[in-house]
Formats: C-alpha cells, sequence, structure tokens
C-alpha cells in the first residue's frame, strides 16, 4: 500500500501537498512529502487526535502559514492547469475554488441564516460601496438556491439567527456549497448533528463529488467515512503514512494499533 | 420677523451656531458608526480626519489663494489619503492597538496646527476664510441647510448600506474576518477602501466648517469634538443607522442649544464652568454606558426584521 500505488494521474480538481512542513513551539505538526488530495471523488482523512489533520487543512487554505513546501491546484478544466496556492491570501484561495469548512463552530454574530447565506454567494460587484441598489439583483440570481438548502435542512427559523451548534454547522457547509468550490474541504462536518441530518450530509455531499466536486472529509465518526469515501488517507505523528479504499485500511494493522484498538475491527 | 425668533431662541446666530454643531456631530456619527458600528474598526481620532480637511482648506485658501471648489477638493482628498495611511498602519492591530494609534494620529494633526506656523498661523490663527456666496444676513442659514442636504444624503445612503450586500460585508468583516476571508471576501482591501472613503467624507465636513467659522484655531480640533462623535453614537446605538441622530440630539442639542436657552444661569456660568462640566459629563456618560448599555439606546442591529422583507417581496 505504497504512495505510488494510488497516485493516478488526475482527471479531477486535486490539491497537491510537497515538502509541506509545520511546527508549533519546535514540535512538528504537519510534515508532509508528497500528497494528492482529490484524485476520487471523495476521499477521507483520518488519524487519531493531534495527528495534525486539521492542521493539514488550515494549511492548505493557507490560514496558517507553512513553515516550507508547497501546496498547489490542478484542475484539468481549467485552462492555466496547475496553480500554486500556498502564497496567496485565503480569500484569493477562495476565489479558485478551495474552500473549507470549520471544525470548531463558526458564525457571524449580528447576521441571519438568510444574511449569511446571501453574503456567501454575493460577488464582488454586488458589494462595492456605490452599489447600494444592487441587493435585489443578488436575490434574483441566487435566491433559489438559497432557498433550496434551506427546503432540504430544516432550519427553525431561517429569517432568524442560527441557534443551536448543529444549524451553525449546517450553515457553515451550505456558505461553502454556495461558492460551488472545485475542492470542499470537510472538517468533522457531521460532529454534534442527529443521525437522520447526518444522514441528509452524507447523501448531499455523495451528490455534489458526483457533480464533479471533489470532496476531503475530516471525521471522527468512521460510520461516515466508511460509507462515503472512495480513498482513505490515514495520518499519524504529522504524515500520511497509509492510504488505500476504506474496506483495506479499516483492516489494516497499524491502523488497528495506532486508530481504532482491536474492539472496532468488527465495527 | 427677527424678534419672534429672538425671543423663542435668543440669538438666531447662535441657535445657528449650535445646530450646525449637531448637524456636523450627526454626519460624523454617521461615518463613525461605518468604521466602528458595522466594520468593527474602532476610531478615536475622528477630529484629526475632520481637523485634516479644516486646516487644509484654510491653508489651501488663505495661502495659496485656491477657489472655493478646489481647495474643497484638495482637503478632502488630503483627508482620504491620510485614511489610507491610517488605514494600513491599523488594518492588522487589535481593539487596543487601532484606539492608540488613531488617537496619537488626532494628536500628531493638533500639534502640526500648532507648530507649523508659517502655514497654520499657529495660536494666532488662520482666516478670513469666506463663504463661496452671500445672500446677506441669511448666508449662515443657507450653509447650516447645505450641510443639512449633505448629512441628510449620508444618512440615505447609510439607510441603503444596511439594505445592500455591501452591508452585509462590512458586518461580516468587523464581526468575524476569518471566515469573510474563507468565503472569499478580500477584508483588508474592504476596509481600506471604508477606511479612505470615510476619512475623506470627514475631511469634507471639516473643510464646510472653515467657512462656516471663518477662522481657524489649534483649539478647534481637540478631542473634545471625538468625544462629542463618540458619545452621540454610543449613546444613541454604533451599530444602528439612527444611533448618530439619537445620540447627538440628546447630547449637544441638550446641552449646546436647549440647556442655554431655557435654563436660566448666570452667563459666567455658561461660559466657564457650564463647558467643564459638560465634557465631565460626557465622560462620565462614556463610562457608564460602555460598562451597562454597550449598544446604546436603539440597541443591536435588527437584521431579522429587514430581512425577512427582502426574502418575502
Amino acid at each position: 500500500m505504497s504512495e505510488s500505488a494510488v497516485a493516478p494521474p488526475t482527471a479531477r480538481p486535486a490539491i497537491h501537498l510537497q515538502g509541506v512542513q509545520k511546527s508549533f513551539d519546535g514540535r512538528t505538526v504537519v510534515d508532509v512529502d508528497d500528497l494528492t488530495l482529490g484524485t476520487n471523488p471523495i476521499e477521507g482523512l483520518i488519524g487519531p487526535n493531534g495527528a495534525g489533520k486539521t492542521t493539514l487543512l488550515r494549511l492548505i487554505m493557507h490560514s496558517i502559514k507553512l513553515d516550507r513546501g508547497t501546496v498547489s491546484l490542478t484542475d484539468p478544466a481549467s485552462p492555466n492547469g496547475s496553480v500554486v496556492l500556498s502564497k496567496k491570501p485565503e480569500h484569493r484561495i477562495a476565489r479558485l475554488g478551495v474552500v473549507k469548512t470549520n471544525q470548531v463552530i463558526q458564525d457571524f454574530p449580528n447576521l441571519t441564516i438568510w444574511d449569511s447565506l446571501l453574503l456567501a454567494v454575493a460577488e464582488a460587484r454586488s458589494e462595492q460601496p456605490d452599489r447600494i441598489y444592487s441587493e435585489r439583483r443578488v436575490i434574483e440570481e441566487h435566491g433559489d438556491e438559497i432557498q433550496q438548502y434551506l427546503d432540504y435542512f430544516t432550519f427553525e427559523n431561517p429569517n432568524g439567527f442560527a441557534n443551536s451548534a448543529g444549524e451553525k454547522k449546517l450553515l457553515d457547509m451550505i456558505r461553502c456549497l454556495l461558492l460551488n468550490p472545485k475542492v470542499l474541504l470537510l472538517d468533522e462536518p457531521t460532529a454534534g448533528l442527529p443521525d437522520d441530518v447526518t444522514e441528509q450530509v452524507m447523501e448531499l455531499i455523495r451528490q455534489k463529488a458526483a457533480e464533479g466536486m471533489s470532496v476531503v472529509v475530516v471525521e471522527h465518526d468512521l460510520t461516515v467515512i466508511w460509507g462515503l469515501s472512495d480513498l482513505v488517507h490515514f495520518m499519524a505523528e504529522g504524515s500520511v503514512i497509509l492510504q488505500g479504499d476504506p474496506a483495506s485500511i479499516r483492516k489494516h494493522e497499524t491502523v488497528i494499533e495506532k486508530y481504532l484498538g482491536s474492539g472496532h475491527v468488527g465495527g | 420677523m427677527g424678534g419672534i425668533l429672538d425671543f423663542l431662541f435668543g440669538s438666531p446666530a447662535f441657535l445657528i451656531f449650535g445646530a450646525y454643531t449637531v448637524v456636523m456631530v450627526v454626519g460624523l456619527g454617521l461615518l463613525l458608526h461605518l468604521q466602528l458600528g458595522l466594520a468593527g474598526i474602532g476610531n478615536f481620532g475622528v477630529v484629526g480626519f475632520w481637523g485634516l480637511g479644516l486646516y487644509a482648506f484654510g491653508v489651501l485658501t488663505v495661502r495659496y489663494d485656491l477657489t472655493f471648489f478646489l481647495a474643497l477638493l484638495g482637503a478632502t482628498a488630503i483627508a482620504g489619503a491620510a485614511g489610507i495611511v491610517m488605514g494600513w498602519v491599523v488594518s492588522n492591530l487589535d481593539v487596543d492597538g487601532v484606539l492608540g494609534a488613531t488617537l496619537s494620529f488626532a494628536a500628531i494633526v493638533f500639534f502640526l496646527t500648532d507648530s507649523e506656523r508659517d502655514l497654520t498661523g499657529g495660536r494666532i490663527g488662520i482666516g478670513t476664510i469666506d463663504f463661496p456666496f452671500d445672500v446677506g444676513n441669511r448666508t449662515d442659514l443657507a450653509w447650516l441647510a447645505i450641510l443639512v442636504v449633505i448629512v441628510g444624503a449620508l444618512m440615505y445612503y447609510v439607510w441603503r448600506v444596511h439594505r445592500a450586500p455591501y452591508g452585509r460585508l462590512l458586518i461580516a468583516t468587523g464581526f468575524n474576518e476569518p471566515l469573510a476571508q474563507s468565503l472569499r471576501k478580500p477584508t483588508f482591501r474592504t476596509k481600506m477602501i471604508l477606511f479612505a472613503w470615510t476619512s475623506a467624507a470627514m475631511g469634507l465636513i471639516g473643510a464646510l466648517y472653515a467657512s462656516f467659522v471663518h477662522f481657524l484655531f489649534p483649539t478647534q480640533v481637540t478631542v473634545g469634538i471625538t468625544i462629542a462623535v463618540i458619545v452621540a453614537l454610543v449613546l444613541g446605538g454604533q451599530q444602528r443607522t439612527w444611533g448618530a441622530l439619537v445620540g447627538a440630539l440628546l447630547t449637544i442639542a441638550l446641552f449646546d442649544i436647549v440647556i442655554q436657552l431655557y435654563v436660566p444661569l448666570p452667563r459666567t456660568v455658561f461660559q466657564q464652568a457650564f463647558p467643564v462640566a459638560k465634557q465631565m459629563i460626557f465622560g462620565l456618560l462614556l463610562i457608564v454606558l460602555l460598562l451597562y448599555r454597550p449598544l446604546g439606546i436603539l440597541g443591536r442591529m435588527r437584521r431579522e426584521n429587514y430581512v425577512r422583507g427582502v426574502t418575502h417581496e
């Protein structure tokens, strides 16, 4: 199960990490030599706490700085080919089509659910200081799309604020989906959600991946990982040490030893 | 007519001056509302940008003989350029840093007006700066009317911004900048542009004041203006369109017009103790407000009401 065995030429938007390193206070948190995320529709990223999964995603988004290495985006549909992300600010990376949901719940105080989603879809040209009448256009162009998400998931009051942690978690994901990204990084998207909503989220992710979005999921709920992923990356001590399909990863002795424990084999 | 006005309001000139101050504070308060209430930039140097516009206009007309409109343009541009520099300086500072930097900027402007005597006349002052037109003894009133129109337009603009994607962008930038960035919003650029044009507008309001007062002295650009604007906005409601207006009516209008006209105190009290007492009361009011009602009389934004109106049209 070496890395070269599962890195075929990609026909999907993918993220390449080369020589990426990050330390905090002298402790190496991420040390990835060569990694491609997104060759498959949905890829899972698992590993014990402190393995560096969230840090890896944040390095891709450049919300924290790399110590060294490069992160690039390859999009077969784009004439530019490969774009280096690791020198760009986060909003440029999002514009290039790479977005990430947040592990820790993030929300805008003062913005209602509708507000928050309209913010996500509004293009820069509608947000200029002199465009004080452009709200109608944003709603005409994107209102239906927002309404579809609000119909798919149940929000207590879409005109009000997201009250529960679950609503904020869903809102975070819908905001990302509304950006229609090429690569979607999901950091624990179903944490804290009830089972039926988790099922809805999984179905939506499958649908988006089928439409061509490359999805990378970090999740501790392994039923989500086994149920969704086409490929699973196993990360420990800052590096991806194993890659493979879900069936082989969940049986691999290193994964059992370092992460699952022997009781989970039958899982 | 003049006799009736005198009977009701004391001197009309006094009333016009008081009203001009109120409207000016409302205008500056609206601009600070965009910076502080929406975009979260705690600018304590309002008087710096206003004063820069005021003095730039004075210097350009008196020392360089520029016409009114050229001087107005120049003063606005200079204040805007200062806004760009200060916006860049404060863009990555925390709240305390922004407070310190903007206060220092206002102090620099004050000391420049005092020290650059060749240009500003120092403590002797600079003048005379005339109105660009003359309609006899109603010119003051006409100037007030022009300011009312400008501030009224600004208030309409701010009201619209709350209902436009731009307002939402400012709120997102002010309340969770990293999250806004992750949604492809250029927050640094947004803050820079906002700070530049609102600073320029503060400069414009300052430049207009130069014609109104005719003579400029360094004592006009002290922290009093900043305090007046902040107290008015925080009392009214820093997150609300009407906050600056409500606050200015309850502070400046009350102290500079109502009490002085209708409370029978000896003239010496109004000339000596009253201005000092007013500043003390404003300071105390600010402390009490920030402790017990930081969002002021009008309270938090009511976006739930507004969005419902938009999505169900």
